[in-house]
């Protein structure tokens, strides 16, 4: 007999929510078929079957969050016993366990009564009649009620929005939206007036990836020695640099952005400073032999960190193609969990917006990420002449446990330098 | 155009056919001299004199029976039946002689005869001189059933009737002789077999005839006001039955209430349902097909009792609520 226990799928995974079971109790199993879907503070992922046999147990019900490696079910041989102390949840009855038991058939579902233009119309949009609020005076199901479902079901929303509006009761036919093709956001359900009536306070429901980021950024900033830093920096010969590689995009084969011009630097730079590539334990510093650089990106489900592995082995032309497909990734939820773990280095970039400079929340057990704000043309000292120049604020936090003010100044220091003669970090 | 009565506009129809069609008689209790029991045939006794507008016994059986031989022998008579419930005395002659013959003889002979009458209740004329009893007629295959609601359709349909080569049941509206309407000064005919969508609407389909037209109109009106647009269909002829016309308006509003004046248990309204729930427009119910029909009694002579008795405006807009 093995254990079903929910996986620890990342190096900072402490619980798990079993979304749902994928086989009933006495369904055979196989040694990694997917047996259960599983959500962690990153990604939702089907997990496998750690044996074969056939699935004796279920220990925890769908929508449970446990801690990592907790037993959850078991499998082993047909009749096998389970330990006594497992305390086992009822499952619905299997096919095989139906046919076992004729004696108590079960109650047979009361048919859904709706009208044949209802039933109908259902048929044609791909609506479960179950899923249809009725109407009728006898409680049966109108043609108007599977339009009003209809037009519910093709609302295009994001997941939140929806939560949104079914938390606050509220009707996204209602809402226009102004996302991509219309598509409402939660901000469209919160700022419709129709979210919130009488004064009471809106209720935004906490997607898991949402409170991930809470409970993360939370404990970040409790359990570590953080600081920031940061200075202006004049990218004008980067801005020229990229747009030379721009007009060299087809042989390149990618398309290199500040960004990676940025980030590239980023890894040149701790080949100097290997500290800044590093974590902190209560006993020693682990100082790692590759940077694993993690990029935080914004998606419409919220903040996510894919990773590139192995940054410090690639050429810029490498690191770009990488970079974009795991924000592609990201943003089309793809991300795998090894797509979100490993992390020792992490940037973010706030250019896009009118931010300069900014403290960015240091990502546990990392020691140092850096933010790069907007490239913006300001009146600048250069070659002893005030003339304009592109300015960008270059902000470093660090753990204070693993390297002093001194350390982040050469940092910072090594930044500006590759930065502003970029073929410095090109050659290296 | 003219404003006539439904009882004139009958009149005119039959003097015209007399006119076009010297085959064309009329036969009839007291309808010569005092015209008929509701004046149809008046000043027609005049134009045409004795010979063809003839006064008959109180014997139903016996000048239906001859009207089916003068048909049979290549004349096209016009029986009148007092009241629609005498058809009951003459009913072999009517259902089980006129549609028939056509068939048992191979074709070599033909019985175009109308067979007029004034049916229909509302006049305190009491259980036997108030019936609406066209269900009956309707299930003789070779008889035709037809049922005007307006002036302009009552003549242009009797004009036809009396051109068709089969018997044809004529059922006048009582209580509608003295209502007036519109008639081109043209003649015009309108086919047996195609019903009439008195008003459009999109919200039920009201399916009736005969009387129940007007007030099936008149709860459209009062609807309207609520927002409710009711479609009106007009059967015109049960038999021949414009199917196409009702499983087109149903699929169209998704609802159905037929409103007749006859007894609505195994009333026509039935035979309307049976062709709706067979067709189609089944899929496009969004709601129970409903009848309204008098209650099972026999109409009763006191004049309030008997408005009970069959539908009313108040009581096609409650069911039409019903629905939606």
């Amino acid at each position: 007999m093995v254990e079903v226990f929910m996986p620890k799928a990342g190096m900072d995974m402490k619980e798990g929510t079993l979304i749902r079971w994928l086989k009933n109790v006495g369904d055979p199993v196989q040694l990694d078929e997917p047996i259960m879907e599983i959500e962690t503070d990153k990604i939702t992922m089907e997990a496998e079957a750690p044996g074969t046999g056939i699935l004796l147990a279920k220990l925890v019900e769908d929508g449970t969050t446990v801690p990592v490696l907790q037993t959850i079910g078991y499998i082993g041989k047909e009749g096998e016993k389970i330990p006594d102390t497992a305390s086992v949840i009822p499952d619905t009855p299997t096919a095989s366990e139906a046919t076992n038991a004729p004696a108590a058939p079960a109650a047979p579902a009361a048919p859904l009564a709706a009208t044949p233009y209802a039933k109908k119309l259902a048929q044609e949009a791909g609506i479960d009649l179950a899923d249809i609020v009725p109407s009728g005076t006898a409680g049966e199901i109108l043609a108007r009620d599977v339009e009003a479902a209809s037009a519910r079901k093709s609302a295009k929303a994001t997941s939140l929005a929806r939560k949104v509006a079914e938390v606050n009761d509220v009707d996204l036919t209602s809402i226009t939206g102004t996302g991509f093709r219309g598509k409402i956001r939660k901000d469209d359900v919160l700022g419709s007036g129709a979210a919130a009536p009488a004064g009471e306070p809106v209720r935004i429901p906490l997607t898991p990836i949402r409170a991930a980021i809470a409970r993360n950024m939370y404990n970040s900033q409790h359990s570590m020695a953080q600081t920031s830093d940061s200075v202006e920096i004049d990218v004008t010969d980067l801005m020229r640099l990229r747009g030379s590689l721009l007009s060299h995009q087809e042989r390149l084969g990618t398309r290199i952005t500040i960004n990676d011009l940025l980030s590239y630097a980023a890894v040149k730079m701790i080949q100097t400073h290997p500290l800044a590539n590093a974590s902190y334990t209560d006993t020693e510093i682990l100082s790692y032999p590759y940077v694993n650089l993690s990029m935080a990106v914004a998606t419409d489900y919220g903040l996510t960190s894919p990773v590139v592995h192995h940054a410090d082995r690639m050429s810029l032309v490498e690191l770009s193609q990488a970079l974009r497909k795991i924000v592609i990734k990201a943003r089309e939820r793809k991300l795998t969990m090894d797509d979100q773990s490993g992390a020792t280095f992490t940037i973010t970039n706030m250019g896009i917006f009118p931010v300069d400079n900014f403290n960015p929340i240091l990502p546990s057990p990392q020691s140092c990420i850096i933010g790069f704000g907007r490239c913006v043309d300001k009146p600048a000292v250069y070659q002893g002449e005030i003339c304009i120049r592109t300015m960008m604020v270059l902000s470093v936090t660090y753990d204070h446990r693993v390297f002093d003010g001194g350390e982040v100044g050469h940092i910072m220091q090594t930044m500006k330098e590759y930065i502003e003669s970029p073929e410095l970090f090109l050659v290296l | 155009m003219k404003e006539l009565t439904y009882a004139q506009a009958i009149n005119e129809a039959m003097c015209e056919e007399m006119e076009r069609d010297a085959n064309v008689f009329m036969m009839g209790e007291d309808i010569a001299e005092y015209c008929g029991a509701f004046g149809v045939s008046r000043g027609m006794l005049e134009k045409f004199g004795k010979d063809r507008i003839m006064n008959t016994p109180i014997a139903e059986q016996s000048y239906v029976g001859a009207a089916i031989g003068a048909a049979m022998a290549g004349m096209r008579p016009i029986v009148e039946l007092m009241f629609s419930d005498f058809m009951c005395v003459c009913f072999d002659e009517l259902v089980n002689e006129a549609p028939k013959m056509r068939f048992m003889f191979g074709g070599k002979v033909k019985v175009p005869m109308v067979m007029r009458t004034a049916a229909g209740a509302g006049t305190g004329a009491a259980a036997q001189h108030s019936q609406s009893l066209e269900a009956c007629l309707t299930h003789f295959p070779g008889l035709k059933v037809v049922i005007p609601s307006t002036p302009y359709d009552a003549k242009g349909l009797l004009k036809t009737a009396i051109r068709d080569d089969n018997p044809v049941m004529f059922l006048e509206q009582k209580t509608l002789y003295r209502t007036k309407g519109m008639i081109p000064e043209e003649e015009y005919t309108i086919p047996l077999g195609v019903a009439d969508v008195k008003r459009e609407g999109s919200d039920l389909s009201i399916i009736t005839y005969g009387r129940m037209v007007q007030m099936s109109l008149q709860a459209a009106d009062k609807l309207a006001e609520d927002g409710i647009h009711v479609e009106v269909v007009d059967l015109r002829s049960l038999l021949p039955l414009d199917r196409e016309s009702i499983i087109r308006s149903v699929k169209k509003t998704h609802r159905a209430l037929i409103v007749h004046e006859a007894v609505q248990f195994g009333g026509f309204g039935g035979e309307v349902v049976g062709q709706i729930a067979d067709s189609e427009a089944f899929y496009y119910l969004d709601a129970p097909i409903r009848r309204l029909g008098a209650l099972s009694c026999p109409i009763p002579f006191n004049p309030n009792l008997e408005r009970e008795t069959f539908p009313t405006v108040e009581k096609i807009i409650t069911q039409v609520k019903s629905l939606l």
